[in-house]
């Protein structure tokens, strides 16, 4: 879906700097040079060829603002949406969903409900926003039906192309007439042209050609000329080979093939057909004086008659294709002047500027695959089993080997199966599949340290450790990365971490999952910036960790602004991460519930439920019941029978700490 | 089926079987020059690279300079040509350009006597 974007986008960008073109040339045609006229549209066919873009753009927010909206429109569409909610899972209180490496997600079926549920306290949680399958599943097709158009047209353009040249290569007769084939051979030399061009005659060809991308074959209709006008005929070819006229034409035509649905594009391609005999033109006028200009326009128009009918606009590159174009030609050889070196000094401004303006127009830029990349990971609550699904498996992939990259971790499993079936009775030991570690950000400024715990015992073997001994005298193996290893030298960070790891342990310990295996990912300092401005970095970096560490330590009034930047951006990850660490009492709470559910945001809203009381969601359950909001209806039925799970056989413990657990099953604690 | 090739292309062949049906590029300019042709160094190029592609030439690189080499013999050529010519104009039948020969004089007699000896032996050989 994000490549079709893209390409709308670099079509859109080109389709601007296009229309510029076409609406200012003719306004200096006659007083810059032609040539400049031509190859300036090299920066139109890279504006839509190169996906490159800074990352705030005009055509890039333009896209991205779309997108925005197109995704606001399918959440709040009630048909079909709770199908959606149940498979995706792209909001955040469907955390339970499993983020794997190839973009796919694993759901929770053991959960009897099909509706999203809310949050339990204080579980830590980041979530990524897969892209929904059936955003990508339309897209694909898209994708697929646009390429598909392409690489047929351009077959089609290959194909036309051999044929012409086949036949006029079938019905030439090669000039063996060493006088002829001599002057060839001084117009070669004259023209700076080094390897030889063949010379044929072939009757047939609608006009003076030239032939070939390596090996120049020029084709005569007849030989029978004057000599001056078979000398400019052959110089004038001889130039096209020289400029590898042949080159240009064919990317302005696979750029046409690409932004086929252009209209646009095809004209450009039309101009600078044009454009490019206009230029050739100049480049053989200006070593003549007026006398040989007019020789050399009697050629043009002489070619124009003559000849036969078998042509093919865009495989050759010929003296003249029509005689529509021919009174532009003659025109702009009547009037040649030597360009002027203000008209130089013009020409070259307006590149630039337009240059800039191409980069400054952009493209689409897919940024919402940075919140993926960063959580890439397992991101669920401390240790959590894995879901497992009644019956077949879900996903037929693995997660990729453990590297020593951060963050990748290596599933426990053996076979090649991420689950079990089935549950897992309480005797069973072998709690290995499927542990998953979290990865939250600490703040005690001015360090910044990124932890995660709970790590695959293998991938502890590709980390270094050291030893640090808690407050309570206990010690604790540590992991951390390369880029923590310096840090991890300096006292004063060493027992920033050590405090930072021994409250985790005492929260922790009592509960299904203590704090075992940390990993340090990242130490930041940030020295003394304002908890506020570095706030505002890891969001616009989408460090989620580092945000959410960060943001404990912002006063009420920023809470609230970034609280609001984030909810009007959409970003659910970072709004689950943030509302779970506001406190039980913070009118934050209440204002944004009430936010989300008048705007219809129900994934926003179940990560708010997820904080509330039960008799909150009870007075809410009322309200939507009232309102006839049938989704948030279910929605919150189910956060209410997930609280009146005490009854079943694995049911969560209701411990500070204990974290909703996928299963609801009891997970052994090893220690 | 020989490609027919045109009048400047044939005589780079001449020379080329005069040099003992290969020769280099430098050999056949000089060659050129001395047969009254001063042609340019890329229409000769040209020429050559014709015959490559028509299968009477091969070239190869001797350090730097080009060798090409005569892939038909000048008697092989002479003798399809002269078939061609025959078929062209005698329907295949030698007898008829034989006659016209003799016809315009334009093999004299003490030719005629030659060939007629010389066709005796040959007969006598198969």
């Amino acid at each position: 879906m994000n490549t079709v974007k893209t390409i709308l986008s670099l079509s859109f960008s080109g389709s601007l700097l296009i229309l510029i073109l076409l609406l200012t040339k003719p306004l200096f045609r006659h007083r810059v040079s032609r040539q400049w006229q031509y190859y300036i549209w090299l920066v139109a066919v890279a504006r839509l060829t190169l996906p490159v873009s800074p990352r705030i753009s005009l055509v890039g927010t333009l896209f991205q603002n779309m997108e925005q909206t197109v995704q606001e429109i399918l959440f709040s569409s009630p048909a079909g949406s709770l199908d959606l909610l149940s498979q995706s899972g792209d909001d955040g209180a469907e955390n339970r969903t499993i983020l794997l490496s190839d973009n796919r997600f694993l759901q929770d079926n053991t959960a009897q409900q099909d509706s999203p549920r809310p949050q339990k306290a204080d579980s830590p949680v980041s979530v990524t926003v897969p892209d929904r399958h059936n955003r990508s599943e339309v897209g694909s097709v898209i994708l697929f039906l646009w390429l598909g158009t392409a690489a047929a047209l351009l077959m089609r353009k290959i194909t036309l192309y051999q044929s012409f040249v086949r036949f006029v290569r079938a019905g030439k007769k090669e000039i063996s007439d060493p006088e002829l084939l001599d002057r060839l051979a001084q117009t070669e030399e004259v023209s700076g042209v080094r390897q030889p061009a063949e010379l044929w005659v072939n009757p047939l060809v609608s006009s003076p050609l030239l032939l070939g991308f390596f090996r120049p074959c020029i084709v005569l209709p007849s030989v029978h000329l004057p000599e001056e006008q078979l000398e400019y005929t052959i110089r004038h070819e001889l130039t096209h080979y020289k400029r590898k006229d042949m080159f240009y034409k064919w990317l302005v035509q696979l750029t046409i093939c690409l932004h086929w649905f252009n209209p646009l594009v095809w004209l450009m391609g039309r101009r600078i057909d044009q454009d490019c005999d206009l230029a050739c033109d100049e480049a053989v006028i200006s070593s003549l004086d007026a006398k040989g200009r007019q020789a050399y326009g009697d050629t043009l128009f002489h070619a124009v008659k003559a000849g036969g009918d078998y042509r093919n606009p865009l495989v050759s590159v010929t003296l003249g294709k029509d005689s529509k174009q021919l009174k532009e030609r003659l025109g702009a050889i009547m009037g040649y002047k030597k360009p002027s070196r203000s008209a130089s000094a013009v020409s070259l401004i307006f590149t630039v500027f337009l240059i800039l303006g191409a980069h400054a127009a952009g493209a689409y830029a897919d940024t919402g695959s940075q919140e993926l990349t960063t959580n890439r990971l397992l991101l669920l609550g401390p240790a959590e089993r894995m879901p497992k699904t009644n019956g077949h498996d879900r996903s037929s992939g693995q997660m990729p080997a453990g590297d020593n990259s951060v963050g990748s971790v290596r599933w426990a499993s053996e076979k090649n199966s991420l689950f079990k079936t089935g549950r897992l009775s309480p005797a069973e030991e072998n709690y290995e599949d499927g542990f998953l570690y979290t990865r939250q950000g600490y703040y005690e400024p001015p360090y910044l340290f990124e932890i995660g715990w709970n790590l695959w015992e293998e991938s502890g073997n590709s980390y270094d450790c050291t030893d640090l001994s808690l407050s309570s005298g206990y010690h604790l193996p540590v992991y951390f990365t390369e880029t923590c290893k310096s840090d991890l030298q300096d006292g004063k960070i060493r027992s920033s971490l050590t405090g930072i790891l021994t409250g985790l342990w005492e929260e922790t310990k009592d509960t299904e999952y203590p704090l075992i295996r940390p990993l340090v990912i990242s130490i930041q300092n940030t020295g003394s910036i304002e908890p506020a401005v570095l706030a505002e970095q890891f969001y616009a970096n989408s460090s989620l960790p580092q945000f959410q560490a960060v943001f404990a330590l912002l006063d009420n009034h920023d809470q609230k602004r970034f609280l609001e930047k984030i909810y009007d951006d959409r970003n659910i990850s970072f709004f689950s991460r943030v509302i779970n660490k506001l406190d039980e009492d913070s009118p934050l709470l209440a204002s944004f519930s009430e936010k989300s559910y008048s705007d219809g945001q129900i994934n926003f809203f179940s990560v708010l439920a997820g904080r509330m009381t039960e008799d909150r969601i009870k007075s809410w359950l009322e309200r939507a019941i009232k309102d006839g909001k049938v989704r948030f209806q279910l929605m919150l039925t189910s956060a209410l029978s997930d609280d009146s799970e005490a009854d079943e056989p694995f049911a969560p413990k209701e411990d500070a700490g204990a974290e909703h657990r996928l299963d609801g099953g009891k997970a052994k604690v090893k220690k | 089926m020989i490609q027919q090739i045109s009048d400047s292309e044939l005589e780079l062949m001449k020379i080329i079987w005069a040099e003992g049906d290969s020769a280099l590029y430098a050999a056949i300019m000089e060659q050129l020059a001395e047969r009254g042709k001063h042609w340019q160094k890329n229409t000769v190029i040209t020429l050559l690279s014709r015959l490559v592609e028509k299968g009477l030439l091969k070239t190869s690189k001797i350090g730097h300079r080009n060798e090409y080499r005569a892939l038909v013999s000048q008697s092989d050529y002479q003798s399809a040509q002269t078939q061609i010519f025959l078929d062209k104009l005698y329907e295949g039948s030698a007898r008829g350009l034989v006659l016209t020969l003799i016809q315009k004089e334009i093999l004299s007699p003490e030719d005629y006597e030659d060939v007629r000896q010389f066709w005796e032996k040959e007969r006598e050989r198969r």
